[in-house]
This record gives C-alpha cells, structure tokens and sequence, in this order.
C-alpha cells in the first residue's frame, strides 16, 4: 500500500470508530465535509484543471445551442449518459478493486425499471429514474453480497453470469408478459418537448453525478475504497469492515449505473434486453480504460472519444453497408487490448500534462 | 412421461458430452496458467463461422474445412497467448480483461464478416434416427461418440505422454516444474492451444444442431466456467462428471419445468456454488 | 574446473556473497532462520531476480537466464519443502526430474542408482507421491533432482521437519551422493550434520556471508563452537 493511502486510511479509521446504529462514521460524516469542499471549490475554478472543467461543460451547452442541430444533441447525449455509465464502474473496478464484469446488470435494470414506471405508472420521467436508481441499488446488494468473497478473475466471470441470467430473463418468450420478451417496452415519451431542454435536463443529473462521486471519492470512504483496492487483507487489519464497504461500493455504483441506464431509456423512449448483453459492461470497461483507470474524470474522456469520435467517424461508411456500423466496438476492442498492455493509466493523464504545458505557456509563466 | 424421461436422457448425454469438451479445455488452461480466458467461448464461435463459411458457403469438401476451422480456431490460441495472455501473465485482472476484449472483438468482427442473422450449418448426415422412443437427428451420434473418443484421448495424453505430464507437474507446482527445466510458458501456450482445439471440436459436433449467431460463444463460456466451478477447477474427472450431471440437470428443468430455467441454469448454478462454499468446490486457495 | 561466483545485493535478504563451489566438492552454508539461505539458492536458479551482481557457472555467466533454462544447463535445486508433484506417482515424479535428460541409458542408470541408495522409493514406486512419509517425500525430492545428472547440486534443508533417525538416513545418502563425484552445494540448518558430510562451509547470517573455512577450521572458531555446535 502507497505510504499517502496508508496514512489517509489510519486518519480515515480512527474516525470511523464509533458505529451509529451500524453506520460507519466515514458515511455519516459525508455531508460535515461538504462546506469545506464547496470552500475548496472556489479556489480549484481558479486552478488548471478547474478551468479547464469549467470550459468543457461551457462548451457542451454551447455546441448544441449554437448548432441547434437535433443530430449532435442526440450524440452529445448519449455521450453524457455513457460518461455516468462508466465513472460508476470507474467508482467499483478502479477505486475499489472489484472489477465488474457485469455491469451492465445495473444499467438493465434501471433501465427497465423507469421505463416500466413512466408507461405503467405514469410517474413523471424524474421519479421513475430515482426509482431506477434505487432498485438497481437493490441489485447492488444482491448481486454484491455473493461476490464478495470473489476476487479478480473469479469475480469478473460471477458477475458477468448476473448478467446472463438476466438477459435470458428478460429475453423468454414465458415471461412475456411481466418482462416483454424481446420487444421489451416501447411508446415511452419523450422527457421533453424540445430535444435541447432534454440535453440540459441530462447535462445537469451528470455534473451532479460527477459532483458527488468526485466528493465521494474525495472523502474518507474514498480512502478505504483504495485501501481495500490495494490490499484488502491490510484493510481488514486496519480495523475495516472491508465487507461493509465492499458492499457500499457496490451500492454506489449501482446507484449511479442505474440512473445511466434509466436516462437511456427514458431518452430513447425504448427498452429492449440487450440492455444487458457482456456488451454494454464492455462499453463501460473500455471507456474507463481509454480515460484511464481510478480517475472518475477519464470517464468523460474515454466516453467523449468512444461516443463522439469513434462512432461518427465510422457513421459515414455506413451508406455503404451496415457492416460499417460495427466498427466502433471492433475497433474499441482492439484500442482495449492496447491500452491494457500498453497505456494503463489512460489516455487522460497524459493529455492533461500536455495541455497544462500550454495553459502555463499562455499564462506567461 | 415415460418418454420425457428418455427425452432426458438422450438429450442430457449430448448437452453433457459438449459441456465435457468445451470445460475440459478450460479448466486445463485454469490449471496450467491461473487464467480465466474469457476468449473461451469466442473459440467455439471462431470455429463454427469458419467452419459455415467453408462448408456452406465455398462448398469445400467437409473433411477439409473441418480440419481447416480446427487449424484456424488452434492458430487464434496460439496467437492468444503470445499477443495477450504471456505479456499480462503477472495480472490475473489484465488477462481478464484483454480476452474479455478479445471476445468481444471476435463477436464484432464475426457481425461484420457474416452479419447478425443466424445461420445455419448442415450436419454430416442428414436425417434422423428413433432410439428407445425418442427421435433425434443422426448428428447427436456423431456428438456422443466424437465427445467420448476427444475426452479418452486427452485423458490418455495427460497420463501417459511427456508433454501431459508436464501438463499436470505445471499446474501442479509452477515453481518445481521451472526446476525441472520445463518451459512453462511453453507449457501453456500447448494447453490454450489444446482448449481451442477441444472448443472447436465442440463446435465442429454440435453446431451443425442448431442455429448459429455471433453472440453464442459467451452462454458456453459461462457453461464452461459453470462446470468448472461445480466440478472442482483445475480437476480433469470432475470436470466430466460435472458435464454430464449439468447437462442432464439443465435437459431436465427444460422437460419438466421451463426452456427459460434451463438456459439459466449453468448460471445460477456459479451463483449458489459461489455463494455456498467457493473455495470449496473450486479447490484453489485463492479465491 | 567448475566456479560458481555470486555477487549480488537483495535488498532485504542477501547484502553480498561471495562464493565457490569447486567442482566435485561438497559445500555447505549454515546459519539461522531468516539468513537468505534459501533466497541464495533461488537467485542461482533464478527463481528469484538478484538486483545486481552475477552468477558464473563453468565460465558462463547464467543470471540472465530463466529458470528452466538453468536447470537445462545441469543445475538441480532440491527445493526447500521438498515441493513434489504430489498428485503424481513416485516413478513419475523421477521422470519429470529427468525432464531435461535426452539419454536413454543414462535415465535406467540414474533410477537404479537412486533406488539403490532409496530402496524405499523402489517399493513404492507406483504410489501417489503426496501418500508418503515425510522422510519418503524428502528421499523422492532429492532423487527428483537427481534424475537430471546434475553437474551442480543445489539442496535447500534436507533435514527439515525430519525426525532425528531419517535425518541421519538422508545425510548417509548425501554421502554416497557424494562419493558418486556430484558438485553439491548444501543448505542445512543444522550445522552438526551438515560439517559431518562437507569439506568448505560458509556461515551466512543477515544476508552475509560471516564466516568461511574448511570443518577443522571452523570447528576451532569459539563463537562457531557455542552458537552452531552448542559445545
């Protein structure tokens, strides 16, 4: 375990001692480091990297208002959505060391489930996703509490079972009429009239996703998290309920998977079980490990380079054949497999210290 | 019902002698390597869509593409291992990771050769036979026995050749077969190469049965691993019997309760395994 | 003329050693839990990477290479906790010792000779190595290495965990091993036994080599005398 870690985790346990009804310290106090973070926050818009987030989110509400081209709105907006996809597994595989291969069970299921509150219910879009978010939390629960003995490999391929049991769940013809079958549920509509409103509704439930996951890593739960990420049997004897937190991480990124997974439903009006295809954990895994792993801001990058670039560099040569339309995710594996043996951390890193470079150089200093 | 029990039988010795090939080759490379290769069920499908694009739609001679999709499904193990597995040998996750890519590359890459509809592959011989009640196409023979001879003949290359003992002193202790002078990188390159060769025999066999799509190959992925959780990983026996008591398990929920359960079967089975006693079954330590 | 040269620094382990083993002789280090005795032995067979500092064998310099590539060369590690192929017969765990060995003859030659000097592994040449007594598996471990026709012997602890009389046993056969002409470089932390059978000992304690002469030698040195003889 890195010395830093090592010294943030006996300051982040010798906080978390006393237990309020079975709830550590490190969770209760969350929100007692909020006015410091919103403190700290003044002064980091001023720093390189604060600007430089500020800028980008200007720029993302700019380009579609500018443009006001429906085509682009609907890229970026996946794009947004793809980027929460990723930092919740960014959260669970590159902070806490529980690589997920099943992710995409999260983002089913609050999929499916906002989906079936908004054409069933009723229920205005907000509440079906909250409520999306909350039973993929559940999910969390159950499919984390039979991982949690599992490490690496044996972990990747349990979860990953999850998510087969699931699509073929959802995919049989038995069950359709609870489950749909392979039509899944359609006819939802639209979040809004006006196709910018919905680009600026997602645009803010993302920041707030990053604002909280940032502040959650940031904070002493963030601090167990890679101590149990770097070595778990130090954790355990550092007085952490490694089980606990394991289980926390999880529920977090359920949380945030689901909410993913809810507004791309509710964007595309549409469900289907491919929602939970390897594929979708893939997309997830290879957007983090393009941004770089443990770096909940390399999420936005490797979306943004997958979502944007990758796929419409490739829409054009779909006039000539839908063959075409399968080349991203061809391509996305191969740019995987580099990465991994190549360019662990990311592409992210790299980039910011070039651009700092500049930012200095334009700075005169 | 009396015929639904034989249903069972027949039924459940074929998914069983395919589940035996296909975990077989899995739970040897576990062995050997501790690696999980996730490309596992990305062999099967590599060889099923060579396999259909020389027989159906080059119309070679069927002796020839069978040994030809064998070559190329053996080949891309090879290749595995030298461009993904030997570089990330020191991280089991990195290992998980690249072949994850790897199958899905294949998937993607099987789209874009023969797109997304499903085919289909003719069987050896057309027609279908009656045994004790029950019709089934001749093809499941072919399964059964091509399944038992590949299994016998591993069995007998693990016992008694040089290379299947070094096989076995591999992943026995890594450390004591270095000493040795066993190459065990060497070792377990052969021993991906043998997984694929098994995986493509099982698709060779049992493909020309049904439909073939490009996302297959992670349902017998899963199979694969599911067996080898239930039948003790690393363990060539038990991971045949474990076939066999997964295939007539998984043939009997589909008769007698629902198609949807058995699908799902193999996968609840890794759930509960996992959730009962893990290291129990799996026999290493490390879990 | 067989040399054999170390000079390395591990950073926890071994600081520097500087060793040789002549050919046909038998060396052994002593000293106590936690020396780097059994690290020395696998930085020579590389099983673990020495930071610097090189090993010479027969005027090869063999630190760049791997592992098997070692035991290929001729040197045979007896590996502390005997590590057999334990789901695998005694006669097969001597095969696999001769992995390396090409020459037909030569194999039935080597497994007589360890028979010989092993009668017990003879009787229970078809059972499953993890079956045997301890002594037993310690006597296969040192016939495994055998089964190469090492030029060099490396032994890590032969007497460990051995009640008192199969210790004696297995040292007798290191004699015979001996008389046999095979370079042997010997790890034991029992320091009576192990200058009972050797002609050059080394005592390594934290990471260096302390002490270094010939039995009689030693055997005059006072501290030697109380801490390792316990006269």
């Amino acid at each position: 375990m890195p010395k830093k870690i090592r010294r943030k985790l006996s300051d982040a346990v010798s906080g978390s001692k006393n237990f309020f009804l079975g709830i550590p310290r490190a969770t209760r106090n969350l929100y007692k480091e909020i006015p410091h973070q919103v403190k700290s926050f003044k002064e980091w818009i001023f720093t390189f990297r604060g600007s430089l987030t500020i800028l980008c989110i200007i720029g993302t509400i700019l380009i579609p208002l500018i443009t006001m081209d429906d085509y682009i709105t609907t890229i970026l907006i996946s794009f947004l959505i793809f980027s929460i996809f990723a930092a919740s597994w960014d959260l669970l595989a590159g902070f806490t060391g529980q690589t997920s291969f099943g992710h995409s069970v999260f983002f089913g299921v609050g999929a499916y489930v906002a989906a079936a509150f908004v054409k069933m219910a009723g229920l205005p879009w907000f509440f079906s996703m909250i409520i999306g978010a909350v039973v993929a939390v559940l999910v969390g629960l159950i499919v984390g509490i039979p991982c949690l003995r599992l490490k690496g490999p044996y972990l990747a391929l349990g979860t990953m079972a999850f998510s087969l049991i699931l699509f073929n769940l959802f995919m049989s013809g038995e069950l359709k009429d609870i489950l749909g079958s392979t039509e899944g549920i359609s006819g939802l509509p639209a979040m809004s009239e006006d196709l910018i409103i919905t680009f600026l509704y997602i645009l803010i439930i993302m920041i707030i996703s990053f604002v909280i996951l940032i502040i959650i890593i940031k904070s002493n739960i963030g601090t167990i998290f890679k101590a149990i990420r770097d070595d778990e049997s130090a954790a355990d004897a550092s007085g952490i309920n490694t089980t606990k937190y394991k289980l926390i991480a999880f529920m977090i990124s359920g949380f945030f998977a689901g909410i993913a997974g809810s507004l791309f439903s509710l964007n595309s009006r549409a469900v289907n079980p491919s929602v939970f295809l390897a594929l979708y954990s893939f997309y997830a895994i290879v957007m983090v490990a393009l941004g770089g792993l443990a770096t909940i801001s390399g999420s936005v990058l490797g979306a943004f380079v997958y979502w944007v670039i990758l796929n419409e560099l490739f829409k054009p040569l779909g006039m000539w054949g839908t063959v075409f339309l399968f080349f991203p995710t061809l391509i996305s594996a191969i740019i995987l497999v580099i990465m991994i043996r190549f360019a662990e951390q990311g592409i992210l890193k790299p980039a910011l210290e070039h651009l700092r470079e500049f930012y200095d150089f334009l700075l005169g200093r | 019902m009396i015929f639904q029990i034989e249903n069972v039988l027949i039924f459940g010795t074929v998914q069983g002698s395919v589940l035996a090939l296909l975990a077989l080759g899995f739970s040897l490379v576990y062995g050997v390597g501790g690696v999980l290769n996730l490309g596992h069920g990305a062999f099967y499908l590599i060889t099923c869509y060579v396999f259909y694009i020389t027989s159906r739609v080059l119309f070679i001679n069927l002796i020839i593409s069978i040994i030809l999709s064998l070559i190329i499904a053996i080949s891309v193990g090879g290749v595995i291992y030298l461009a993904l597995i030997k570089p990330l040998q020191g991280s089991h996750i990195g290992v998980v990771i690249v072949t994850f890519a790897f199958a899905v590359f294949m998937q993607e890459f099987v789209k874009v050769i023969a797109g997304i509809k499903p085919h289909y592959i003719s069987p050896f011989i057309f027609g279908s036979i009656e045994f004790l009640g029950v019709t089934f196409p001749i093809q499941f023979i072919f399964v059964i026995i091509g399944s038992l001879i590949l299994v016998s003949l591993i069995g007998l290359f693990i016992s008694k050749t040089k290379i299947g003992k070094s096989i076995r002193a591999v992943s026995q202790d890594r450390e004591a077969a270095l000493l040795m002078g066993i190459n065990a990188d060497r070792i377990l390159m052969i021993t991906i190469m043998i997984s694929a060769l098994l995986a493509g025999m099982a698709a060779i066999l049992y493909a020309p049965t049904s439909a073939i799509t490009v996302d297959m190959g992670w349902g017998f992925l899963l199979s694969a691993f599911a067996v080898t959780v239930f039948g003790g990983m690393g363990s060539t026996s038990g991971c045949v019997l474990g076939a066999f008591i997964m295939g007539y398990a998984k043939t009997f929920c589909s008769v007698f309760i629902s198609p949807t359960l058995a699908t799902v079967f193999p996968l609840l089975v890794i759930v509960v395994m996992l959730l009962v006693r893990p290291q129990g079954l799996l026999g290493k330590k490390e879990v | 003329m067989r040399k054999i040269y170390h000079y390395y620094d591990k950073a926890k382990a071994l600081e520097e050693i500087n060793l040789t083993v002549e050919e046909g002789s038998l060396d052994a280090v002593i000293g106590p839990n936690g020396a780097g005795k059994s690290t020395l032995l696998r930085v020579i067979s590389r099983l673990e990477e020495p930071d610097r500092g090189k090993v010479i064998f027969l005027g090869e310099r063999i630190d760049e290479l791997e592992a098997y590539q070692i035991a290929r060369k001729g040197i045979a590690h007896c590996p502390e906790r005997r590590r057999l192929f334990y789901d695998m017969s005694v006669l097969e765990n001597l095969e696999m010792g001769a992995y390396s060995l090409k020459d037909k003859k030569k194999y039935h030659e080597l497994l007589n000779f360890i028979f010989e000097i092993f009668p017990r592994l003879k009787e229970r040449q078809k059972q499953r190595a993890g079956t045997l007594s301890g002594g037993e598996q310690q006597m296969l471990a040192i016939g495994r290495a055998l089964m190469a026709n090492p030029k060099l012997l490396l032994m890590d602890e032969p007497s460990l965990g051995l009640a008192p009389k199969v210790k004696t046993k297995i040292f007798e056969a290191i004699k015979k091993i001996k008389h046999e002409g095979t370079t042997t470089l010997l790890i034991e932390q029992d320091a009576v036994l192990a200058m009972a059978v050797s002609e050059n000992i080394y005592v390594l304690e934290e990471g260096k080599i302390e002490i270094r002469g010939t039995k009689e030698e030693l055997e005059r040195e006072p501290r030697i005398k109380k801490v390792y003889l316990g006269i």
